[in-house]
């Protein structure tokens, strides 16, 4: 089920109502229920899936604590093989199947054509992840192994965030499940603000631009240089706005139910470095990478060599976690390539600022570093979103060629769409700066009633007359 | 303090040992109480917060209803644009006597002032974008429901004229008419979630619509209406040949293949008995097609043999400009479907004389001009060539028509005995 959905405006409602009716006892099951029913919207039978990961997850939780030493680790590693087993015949099969013949034929053996063709279950790499969070903190000793099955099942598969995070770990959410939630009128309150800004930031700005970027990526030749230019930046918007509003919506439903989850975007497009923007982008990510993968390997406590080969292999998998494509696997090496440099400039980039005159705190310094950035961040968004790598070096030579101000239109995005889209980024960044630094939303809260009631029915007005509905499925699903 | 004091306090009563003198019967009571005091509390106030949510939620229903309403009414007093001629239709005021039916080529290829002009019946073009002959025979029915029976229906037909719909091109156009059964019926069929556009507040403008039709909605009720680009319902294409041709070409390099649905032909077949029903003279036309296009048409035969079949069957004309005089010059086509306004301009004008003729022949007796059923556009041109006919018998019928159509559409007043000239250029695309 969607949230941008009709079936969803319906069953949200429905969900709460009885959740804060029934008794604590109850409350888990019918959110497993529900969370159930919200995950076979999607493939029902892809819910067996699922059945398997959080099996074999749990029942390893249970034998990771009971035994000790070498046979610990051993469980630990079967574990994680069986839930990543179950992720790479389902994602990424028909990717190294593909790959292998075509390294086969680099060497002359041609391999008979095998075409794996498996619908990825929505959300899997989501729900894999936050399995084997869950293993991997109870063999640290930071988690207790859960006993109850339907408390274990209801943490893999909580409804908001099932298919696209936060990922969250056994720390923080399971123990949720074990509270009592009462009802309570602020933190609904808060929680449904959430989802409208949310809302917002899917359905006004993202949906929108994605019937530009849809276009011209879809058909890169066709397009002149200005539609590329334009479609680079509006995609940067899009997914920023896609995912982060999936969060928002993710975090807002769950508040409503009194449940915190982890905040996973923090401004991302305000970072001064590459290396800060990782902080603030997917951060459930970042960090379960950083906790799992990089920091293993040795993180940064090695000799400059292996660090660089450290942050490569993390970034590495971060791409290829996204997809089964070479395109995902160059974006994430390109990221993990943009923080080597990072480090290895920054001596040289102090002393041009020091050398020109520009202080370390000066507007000017941080706007250079924020539009460098973002316009690094840009580029590999084009690596991200191109349907190939031909594709991407045609995007990347043509982003300056032939700009066309009377073409700038596509099949699907009229002209009369293009103030609405540029008025929603503007109204996004305005909206990002009055809820984050000005606290708009107390502010509010301070106002009489028919005031705050006026300025909170206008939100939802425009949110429902500006939205773009064309059951788009927000992008990291298939993820 | 502690709880302890505070009750004390409260009852002014302290033993030796500081406890608060009472039973312990009394104090679990009083705690029994405050605890179930406190749970009220919680509950009033919870309910107080459902309550007050739910107004918010029935706020913002309402004001969903009143916008729901306000663009309705707006939609439906918008005077130019597709809304302007859907209006015309639902509102009975257009009553031609000449109606044109089909798709977006029907909707771009016949100029209806072209043929009032030259022909002095009124016309009218009911062709709609994206349209299959389904959609096509659901217009023109709500056409014939709320409009004076016309005198003759053109329906222009496509190679694809026998394809059902798959899912209805541009819905929001017909959201303000749902209630509509004529237009309501059909659409249902080709669309089961039509029901949400017809019974859920804005949703038929906010979710289906891509072309903000609200924001007209909404100005139209302030008085504000779009530039017109619709004449008579006809819509001009006004941009020149573009390379839409060669990338068609190039994805479909086989050439491409028109299904034959059932349902298709069951459409085009109650067209016809519609007609036939309605006694309204009914003329089948392919109008022009751009001549390599024809080529691309795999399955081309096997459509025009079944346009000939249903012409034969029911004893009605089919008029074929398959090999129109230009169909090979890209200067009158905007891409191999569609003519531009200048190609629309010149096929009207062909089309008005041979209708003229049509007219001429069936008001003479029958022994002397039975007009063949199945012509080609040459075939036709040559024939009126030969025979030279021309339907401007009386001047004064003339000066009347033009001068109707002026007043119509200029607001100009006409002295008797002076013919004057349209002040627009008629087919030029321009308004």
């Amino acid at each position: 089920m969607l949230f941008n959905s009709l079936e969803f405006a319906i069953f949200f409602p429905v969900v709460v109502a009885i959740y804060f009716f029934l008794p604590q006892r109850q409350r888990v099951r019918w959110l497993l229920a529900a969370s159930c029913f919200f995950y076979m919207a999607f493939i029902p039978v892809y819910i067996l899936i699922l059945l398997v990961t959080i099996l074999i997850d749990y029942f390893a939780g249970m034998w990771i604590e009971r035994v000790e030493g070498r046979r610990r680790t051993q469980l630990l590693w079967l574990s994680i093989l069986s839930t990543c087993t179950v992720l790479f015949i389902f994602k990424y099969l028909g990717f190294f199947t593909i790959s292998f013949e075509g390294l086969a034929g680099l060497f002359g053996w041609h391999l008979p054509h095998t075409v794996v063709a498996i619908i990825l279950p929505i959300g899997l790499s989501f729900h894999t992840f936050q399995s084997l969070s869950y293993v991997v903190e109870v063999y640290r000793g930071n988690q207790k192994a859960e006993r109850n099955f339907i408390v274990y099942a209801t943490y893999v598969m909580f409804f908001p965030q099932l298919v696209a995070g936060p990922i969250e770990r056994p720390q923080h959410l399971l123990h949720q499940f074990r509270e009592y939630h009462e009802f309570n009128y602020a933190g609904v309150i808060s929680g449904l603000k959430r989802m409208a800004w949310g809302f917002f930031k899917k359905l006004v700005v993202a949906d929108r631009l994605a019937l530009y970027v849809n276009d011209v990526y879809g058909a890169p030749r066709s397009h002149n240089g200005l539609q590329l230019t334009l479609a680079t930046f509006f995609f940067a918007y899009q997914i920023y706005c896609d995912f982060s509003g999936y969060s928002d919506i993710a975090l807002g439903t769950a508040q409503v139910l009194g449940f915190r989850l982890m905040e996973n975007f923090r401004t991302p497009y305000y970072s001064l470095s590459i290396s800060e923007f990782w902080h603030r982008w997917h951060i459930s990510l970042s960090t379960w990478f950083k906790d799992y993968v990089y920091l293993p390997l040795g993180g940064s406590r090695v000799n400059g060599r292996r660090h660089v080969i450290n942050l490569l292999i993390t970034f590495g998998i971060s791409g290829l976690w996204h997809g089964a494509n070479w395109t995902y696997v160059c974006w994430g090496l390109l990221n993990g390539v943009y923080l080597v440099a990072g480090s290895f400039t920054k001596h040289w980039r102090n002393r041009i600022f020091s050398a020109v005159g520009i202080g370390e705190q000066t507007i000017v310094r941080k706007a250079i570093m924020m539009t460098s950035t973002f316009l690094l961040t840009c580029l590999a968004w084009i690596v991200f979103r191109a349907k190939n790598l031909g594709d991407v070096a045609y995007i990347v030579t043509h982003l300056s060629r032939g700009w066309n101000i009377h073409e700038i239109k596509t099949t699907q995005f009229m002209l009369r769409q293009l103030p609405v889209a540029v008025a929603a980024i503007i109204a996004l960044e305005i909206g990002q700066l009055l809820w984050d630094r000005l606290a708009i939303s107390s502010g509010l809260g301070r106002l009489s009633l028919p005031l705050r009631w006026g300025a909170y029915a206008t939100f939802v007005i425009i949110v429902i007359m500006f939205g773009v509905y064309q059951k788009a499925q927000f992008i990291y699903f298939q993820f | 303090m502690r709880y302890e004091d505070s009750f004390a306090d409260n009852t002014g009563r302290r033993t030796e040992t500081g406890i608060v003198e009472s039973t312990q019967g009394q104090w679990e009571e009083r705690s029994t109480d405050m605890r179930e005091e406190s749970e009220k509390e919680k509950a009033r106030r919870a309910m107080d917060g459902v309550r007050r949510i739910s107004c918010f939620f029935i706020l913002i229903a309402l004001l969903v209803c009143v916008l729901n309403v306000m663009i309705t009414i707006g939609l439906r007093h918008v005077k130019t644009g597709q809304y302007g001629v859907s209006n015309r239709i639902m509102q009975g005021r257009v009553n031609a006597q000449i109606v044109i039916t089909g798709s977006s080529r029907a909707l771009s290829h016949y100029d209806p002032r072209i043929i009032e002009l030259q022909t002095g019946r009124s016309a009218f073009n009911l062709g709609r974008n994206g349209s299959q002959s389904d959609m096509q025979l659901a217009v023109l029915r709500a056409y014939l429901e709320h409009n004076q029976k016309p005198e003759m229906v053109i329906h222009n037909l496509d190679s694809f004229s026998f394809e059902a719909t798959r899912q209805v091109y541009d819905p929001a156009q017909y959201v303000p008419y749902l209630y509509d059964e004529e237009l309501y019926k059909p659409l249902r069929q080709f669309d089961h979630n039509i029901w949400r556009s017809r019974y859920l507040p804005l949703y038929g403008y906010v979710v289906t619509d891509m072309n903000f039709s609200w924001v007209l909605g909404l100005g139209a009720l302030t008085g504000w209406s779009p530039r017109e680009e619709y004449f008579e319902g006809f819509n001009p294409r006004t941009k020149k040949w573009t390379d839409e041709f060669q990338s068609f070409k190039s994805a479909n390099p086989k050439g491409v293949y028109w299904p034959l649905d059932p349902e298709g032909e069951r459409s085009v077949e109650n067209l016809i008995r519609l007609c036939k029903e309605r006694n309204i003279q009914l003329i089948f036309v392919y109008s022009p097609e751009y001549a390599e296009m024809q080529k691309l048409t795999m399955n081309r035969v096997e459509v025009f043999t079944r346009f000939h079949e249903l012409a034969k069957r029911y004893k009605f004309p089919f008029w074929d400009y398959s090999d129109w005089t230009y169909a090979r010059n890209t200067q009158y086509f905007q891409n191999s479907q569609h003519l531009n306004a200048e190609g629309a301009d010149v096929f009207s004008k062909d089309l008005a004389k041979r209708l003229n003729g049509y007219f001429s022949a069936q008001s003479q007796p029958p022994a002397i001009a039975q007009p063949e059923l199945v012509m080609s556009g040459a075939q036709t041109a040559n024939q009126e060539g030969r025979n030279g006919v021309l339907s401007f018998a009386d001047i004064s019928t003339i000066q009347r028509l033009i001068s109707g159509v002026l007043k119509r559409w200029a607001k100009f007043s006409i002295p008797d005995g002076i013919i004057a000239c349209n002040p627009r250029p008629i087919g030029s695309g321009q308004p």
